[in-house]
């Protein structure tokens, strides 16, 4: 509508030259940008794109209302005139994805838009049109015509946007330097009309502040009106191709997944159909709720990077796997979702070979943990069987020689070292015995976890509560790891935890064995300090339980072990 | 008196029949395992039966079971049992409702020859046996509250000795002081724990035992 009152403005127009040329120009590209912008509108509502596309063309309306006979329209008009020439920069500068502008980009766009509104209302104070062009209208607001005014306002205001333009340029420059491969392939066309439309409108600004006219003038902004005007096409254009590419490439994944790839390759033929090198595929473990790569190795999702952009999966309501790829990319959420679609039961498969070589990695991990506590544990005792029991049997060695030569001469003497020895051999045999429990308590492997529990509560020098035991017998493992468990933690609250009261509570939960021990000590206990919990939480994850220690400073301390128990 | 022997380890089996036959006792058999332990003491009737706690046939704890058998089946038939390591819940199981005729001690007692003859000896005429590190265990147990406390260490000394077993007159003279002086700390023992008082020496031993297991 708009256009069409433009056109009629221009035909009718006293003051504009070749005014058919004038109204197709001015429908092509008012036209194409709210055409263009609209649809961009409509595709990404989120994308500033569409909305700026829009405002350009009316802004270029506007400015062609310069070619009414109606002074006050007119002198509105030429106030406004280069408005769109702000929002189609102000465009390029959030295109490809309409996100908020950087803020070098914001101040350059801030200072555009006061420079064409602000900085035109002077011209329109102290100029008089009617004096270049015979047949424009009269200046309703002149004050007074003031030549010298003009060209020095002139001056400053070319001087101030060619500033602004080269910045713009610079801008779009160093963007492109950091574009994606694809987005470089699609955005080309763009980029190098809004380079051609800055160069032109430099060329326009040279020309006025060195004070050329007429022709040359002329020329120029017509040519700066071309690759004004083929910016909303090209945009459209950009958008279909990437469209178009992102089709073929799901039925390029389509074919190659036929053709099983190898292991770890599905990364590869994803990465190509999403035309992005930098991605990353992970599989999901729901047993171990992680994320884990090809090769099994744990793999944490990037959340918090704003240049990663984070797809999941699913498959039957399941999680499959993340695809992580170039936050960057255009287009990419829906055709992301295509490709993951078109992948899925290929993903599914290499989920499972990941998960294997998990389950792999992780017994391998353990079987290595518990060749250490073993060492450690063989380790510990040769040194409580050397420096314990030996040294008393050899010192009642010695003790029983001595007696034994000194039987006849000193036979009080003998007879108190026989004594001694006697007792030497009580403390070993007590020793011993001690040893014995450590390695493996007798009664656990007779009669199971609860009388063994019930004798580790009895033994501690805190009174003990047995909330709650088992009934009848678990697999041996299980009960060795809960009896530890709760032997370590009631040496600690002896030890360290000056508790008055402890409680002990063993429960089946859910296919696990849930062994608590809780006291109403100091707390403070760290797991990093002392081999003791440490130890502790290895011999649970062996067993693929977790351990978990809750030990606030003056809140008592509470181990929690859960252990597979089917 | 007449005993049976039980353990797989035929060396030691052998040096507690030597002891034991030294010291007067009449070995009528020796069993091997659990099953034979059974078979023997049902055929013989012994006053007692000296039995190891592991033996086969599942090298856990049979001996402790065999002997639980025997206990409930033969009232008349002394168990003294001997471990290798001290277990006072095993200790209490074995005890049950009576402490008659019944003994845990360590293994390693055997070498106390003439404590270890001693406690055989109670146990067949139907007292009791517990090793003191039993008692130690039961008595040291963290309580809260705790009503032992409250004894002197001399009444303690004596509640330990009357839990494994003792006579009055045994405790007199491990302790070296004169029985009556005994019979005191006992009535005050059983007054501050609140225990009726007992007159036979195994009857004893439950009611302290029932009180320390509480």
């Amino acid at each position: 509508m708009f256009g069409l009152i433009d056109v009629a403005l221009i035909l009718t127009s006293n003051h504009v030259e070749v005014r058919g040329a004038w109204a197709a120009a001015a429908l092509f590209v008012g036209w194409g940008f709210i055409g263009a912008g609209l649809f961009a509108w409509s595709r990404r509502p989120d994308s500033s794109i569409g909305p700026l596309m829009v405002a350009t063309g009316f802004a270029w309306f506007v400015n062609l209302v310069t070619a009414s006979n109606v002074p006050a329209l007119f002198i509105g008009a030429a106030i406004l005139s280069s408005v769109y020439f702000v929002t189609a920069i102000h465009m390029l500068l959030a295109a490809p994805h309409g996100q908020r502008l950087a803020p070098g980009d914001r101040r350059i766009v801030v200072a555009g838009y006061l420079l064409v509104t602000l900085g035109s209302i002077p011209f329109a104070l102290f100029t008089d049109p009617a004096k270049n062009c015979e047949d424009c209208p009269s200046n309703p607001l002149m004050i007074t015509d003031s030549g010298t005014f003009f060209d020095i306002w002139n001056t400053v205001i070319s001087l101030i946007g060619l500033v602004l333009i080269v910045l713009v340029l610079r801008s779009l420059v160093l963007r492109w330097r950091r574009a994606s491969r694809p987005e470089r392939r699609l955005y080309a066309p763009v980029y190098a009309a809004g380079v051609a439309l800055m160069i032109a409108v430099i060329a326009q600004l040279g020309l006025q502040t060195s004070g050329s006219e007429g022709a040359a003038l002329d020329i120029v902004f017509i040519v700066s009106v071309v690759p004004l005007a083929l910016v909303p096409y090209l945009f459209v254009a950009a958008f279909v191709r990437t469209r178009m590419a992102q089709g073929g490439a799901v039925s390029e994944l389509m074919t190659h997944l036929a053709e099983a790839p190898q292991p770890g390759g599905l990364r590869d033929a994803l990465a190509n159909a999403l035309d992005d090198r930098t991605l990353e595929l992970v599989y999901w473990l729901p047993e171990g709720q992680r994320y884990v790569d090809f090769r099994g190795r744990p793999y944490e999702l990037p959340e918090d990077d704003p240049s990663r952009a984070i797809h999941a999966v699913a498959r039957d309501g399941q999680c499959v796997a993340a695809i992580i790829y170039d936050a960057t990319l255009i287009e990419a959420d829906a055709h992301v979702r295509a490709v993951g679609a078109a992948a899925s039961l290929a993903l599914q498969n290499e989920r499972l070979e990941a998960e294997l070589r998990a389950k792999v990695d992780e017994l391998r991990r353990s079987r290595e943990r518990m060749l250490k506590i073993g060492l450690e544990e063989r380790r510990r005792l040769e040194r409580d069987l050397h420096d314990g029991a030996q040294q008393r049997l050899v010192a009642m060695a010695l003790n029983i020689r001595l007696a034994r030569a000194k039987l006849n001469e000193d036979p009080v003497a003998a007879d108190r070292l026989l004594a001694g020895a006697g007792e030497e051999l009580d403390s070993a045999l007590e020793e011993l015995r001690e040893l014995a429990r450590g390695i493996h308590p007798a009664v656990l492997s007779d009669r199971g976890l609860a009388t063994a529990l019930e004798t580790l509560a009895n033994r501690a020098p805190v009174p003990v509560e047995l909330a709650e035991l088992p009934n009848g017998r678990l697999p041996e493992a299980v009960e060795l790891a809960a009896y530890f468990v709760v032997a370590e933690a009631l040496t600690n609250v002896a030890k360290y935890a000056n508790a008055t009261h402890a409680k002990v509570e063993v429960a089946r939960e859910n296919g696990r064995l849930v062994v608590e021990v809780e006291d109403d000590g100091i707390g403070g206990a760290n797991p990093e300090n002392g081999t003791g919990l440490r130890g502790l939480a290895d011999r649970i994850a062996v067993l693929e339980g977790r351990l978990e220690i809750d030990s606030e400073r003056g809140a008592g301390t509470t181990v929690r072990a859960q252990i597979p128990c089917a | 008196m007449r005993v049976v022997v039980a353990d797989d380890s035929v060396l030691l089996r052998e040096g507690v029949v030597r002891l034991l036959e030294e010291k007067g006792f009449d070995v009528v058999a020796q069993a091997g395992d659990a099953e034979d332990l059974i078979r023997k003491v049902n055929a013989h009737k012994p006053d007692v039966a000296v039995v190891d706690i592991r033996m086969p046939p599942t090298n856990t704890d049979d001996g402790l079971r065999a002997a639980l058998e025997i206990r409930a089946a033969l009232p008349d038939v002394g168990v003294l049992v001997l471990s290798q390591y001290v277990e006072e819940g095993y200790a209490l199981e074995l005890v049950g409702d009576s402490a008659g005729g019944v003994g845990y001690l360590l293994k390693d007692r055997v070498a106390d020859v003439d404590r270890f003859v001693d406690s055989v000896r109670r146990v067949a005429e139907g007292g009791s046996a517990l090793d003191p590190e039993v008692v130690a265990q039961l008595v040291g147990r963290a309580r809260r509250d705790d009503p032992l406390a409250e004894l002197t260490p001399r009444e303690r000394e004596v509640l330990e000795l009357m839990a494994e077993g003792r006579s009055n007159n045994a405790i007199a003279a491990q302790m070296i002081v004169t029985e009556r002086a005994v019979e005191k700390h006992v009535t005050s023992i059983f007054g501050k724990l609140g225990l009726p008082p007992a007159p036979e020496d195994h009857r004893r031993v439950l009611a302290v035992l029932a009180f320390l297991r509480a």
